[in-house]
């Protein structure tokens, strides 16, 4: 009786909730859309679609013995770039594990993963805000947190999806770039390293490489309880002067883009001038916005016989800083 | 593609080791230690005067009498200052020395491949003019045929006057042939006063196979310095 008397309040009620939870869903979309939207159009920006203060040049290539295996391997390295704002950013490389079957998932998942809490973390820092750069103790500690976090959702991850953790086994870099320095933390090998103001050319970080290549210590592996593993396979550095050129790579570049050995069998650290000015030089003078993902892609696929014969997965990142006068160049 | 970039050098020169193996025994004393001293002095000249087997050349050296002893680990030939041998007692523990020869080919491959260093198959190089003094030689010569048809390495042994050659035939290596069988190698035996022109012949032989491909068939230059070598 009560429901047949008030039933048209009843229904009245019914339809402006069912209004008001269609309206909140919809606006709660609507606002990640744009969020990603416009993620998507800063990095667009970046990638060369817009004018912007760096040039971004990304790519990750499956390797020849990748592809010659039966079944092919997929590429099990990846990356990633997000924008802060119009000088700052984040750029990522992670590199699968060989032995791991599902090193392709982990290093995707990883990169994504590194950058966007990075991100979060970056964003919501006083040094970001004073446009500084932090001190190694605070970069340390935001990089150990960061690193740490994404390896706890990656264990999330694997659970729910019924992977095995330790096949999604993976090296991460991350860097954090600007005209006024660097930030950069790593678990693995690969290598990566910039060019500053005054010209020189150094590295930004050591491959932490094991006894031998398979040995090395990946995202997933157990040294977080302890104190001292920790601080002896995760690097964390802060480069505290003005740069123009920066680069970050998984270990598939690193023979014909770093120097590794010298002539006398030593080991050296450091980016070869003879491959990054004239890339440099290349794209800041030669290649119009259009065509530098291609001429990039196209470069570290088969660029001169050693890249093209690379038997590993290649990844490279290369930003470059444009100046003010480089700005009409770039939108040609 | 307009892009053309430069080759970091170091990285790229492809590596070939010579693990020489030589006995300072009691033995080798006097005229026989003296010219092999000259001979590694004339070795190491040569070497560097062949500007890109300076640089892909890396040489080890391995000393036995009574004791073994690694005097240089793999290195170019830049960091290397040739040792003068002096002759130790009486004992010639040879077996022990080639298995230390074996297990420094191996780090240094261990080494390359971690370094992503591309190599040629190395070589060790046994020089003695005496028996060994520390045991029977089978064992090792059964790993050396298993590790040598494996293309492990390549192993030479050479006898001065007075060498138990019959030891050396055993413990030699094994070669591919172009029909795809294996051959023994046989111990080779140096004649008296020609270990300059040994030396000499190793430096070219080193040269003609760092500059070989993968899987090419390499002629050595001949072998004057051999006992009973005709021309």
């Amino acid at each position: 009786m009560f429901f047949v008397n008030h039933m048209y309040e009843i229904f009245g009620l019914f339809s402006i909730f069912c209004m008001i939870v269609v309206t909140s869903v919809a606006f709660v979309f609507l606002v990640k859309e744009s969020i990603k939207t416009k993620e998507i159009k800063e990095v667009d920006k970046i990638m060369g679609k817009e004018k912007s203060s760096w040039i971004l040049l990304a790519e990750s290539i499956i390797g020849k013995s990748h592809l010659k295996s039966t079944p092919p391997i997929p590429c099990q390295d990846s990356h990633h770039i997000q924008m802060l704002d119009g000088t700052w950013g984040i750029a990522i490389v992670s590199d699968g594990l060989g032995s791991k079957p599902l090193s392709h998932i982990g290093s995707q998942f990883v990169a994504k993963k590194t950058a966007s809490k990075l991100r979060k973390r970056v964003k919501k820092s006083e040094w970001y805000h004073n446009q500084k750069m932090p001190t190694e103790t605070e970069w340390k500690a935001m990089s150990y947190h960061v690193l740490f976090d994404v390896r706890t959702s990656l264990a999330l991850f694997s659970e729910k999806n019924k992977y095995k953790f330790n096949d999604l086994a993976c090296t991460v870099i991350a860097v954090v770039f600007s005209p006024h320095g660097l930030l950069v933390t790593h678990i693995g090998d690969g290598r990566a390293g910039y060019r500053n103001s005054a010209g020189d050319w150094k590295s930004m970080m050591t491959p932490i490489n094991g006894e031998t290549s398979s040995h090395v210590m990946p995202i997933t592996g157990n040294f977080w309880n302890n104190k001292e593993e920790t601080e002896q396979y995760v690097e964390s550095r802060v480069i505290n002067e003005p740069i123009d050129v920066f680069t970050l790579m998984s270990d598939g570049c690193e023979n014909f883009s770093y120097e590794t050995i010298n002539l006398k069998g030593e080991h050296v650290n450091k980016p070869f001038e003879g491959f990054f000015e004239p890339v440099v030089s290349y794209f800041l003078d030669e290649v119009s916005l259009e065509e530098r993902n291609k001429v990039w892609r196209d470069f570290l696929t088969n660029g001169n016989e050693m890249i093209a014969n690379e038997p590993d997965d290649k990844t490279m990142i290369v930003g470059i800083l444009q100046e003010e006068k480089n700005h009409e160049n770039a939108e040609r | 593609m307009g892009l053309t970039v430069g080759m970091p050098e170091g990285n790229m020169e492809e590596k070939t080791l010579c693990c020489m193996v030589l006995d300072d025994s009691g033995s080798m004393d006097g005229s026989p230690i003296q010219q092999l001293n000259d001979g590694l002095e004339f070795f190491d000249k040569d070497i560097e005067e062949d500007v890109r087997l300076s640089n892909g050349l890396e040489l080890a050296l391995i000393k036995f009498g009574s004791d073994v002893e690694v005097i240089q680990e793999p290195a170019l030939i830049y960091d290397v200052t040739m040792p003068t041998l002096t002759a130790d007692s009486g004992l010639t523990s040879l077996n022990e020395a080639v298995r230390e020869a074996i297990r420094t080919v191996e780090d240094r491959k261990a080494y390359y491949k971690q370094s992503k260093m591309t190599y040629k198959r190395p070589w060790i190089v046994v020089l003695t003019d005496g028996a060994p003094t520390d045991g029977d030689v089978s064992a090792l010569a059964s790993q050396i045929e298993t590790d040598t048809k494996n293309g492990s390495y390549v192993l030479l042994t050479i006898g001065v006057d007075g060498a138990d050659m019959g030891t050396l035939n055993q413990m030699a290596g094994y070669i591919k042939k172009e029909d795809g069988s294996f051959e023994k190698m046989s111990a080779l035996s140096l004649e008296s006063a020609k270990f300059s022109e040994f030396f000499e012949w190793l430096s070219k032989s080193m040269a003609i196979v760092h500059a070989s491909k993968d899987g090419e068939g390499v002629t050595m230059p001949e072998p004057t310095w051999m006992k009973g070598f005709v021309a």
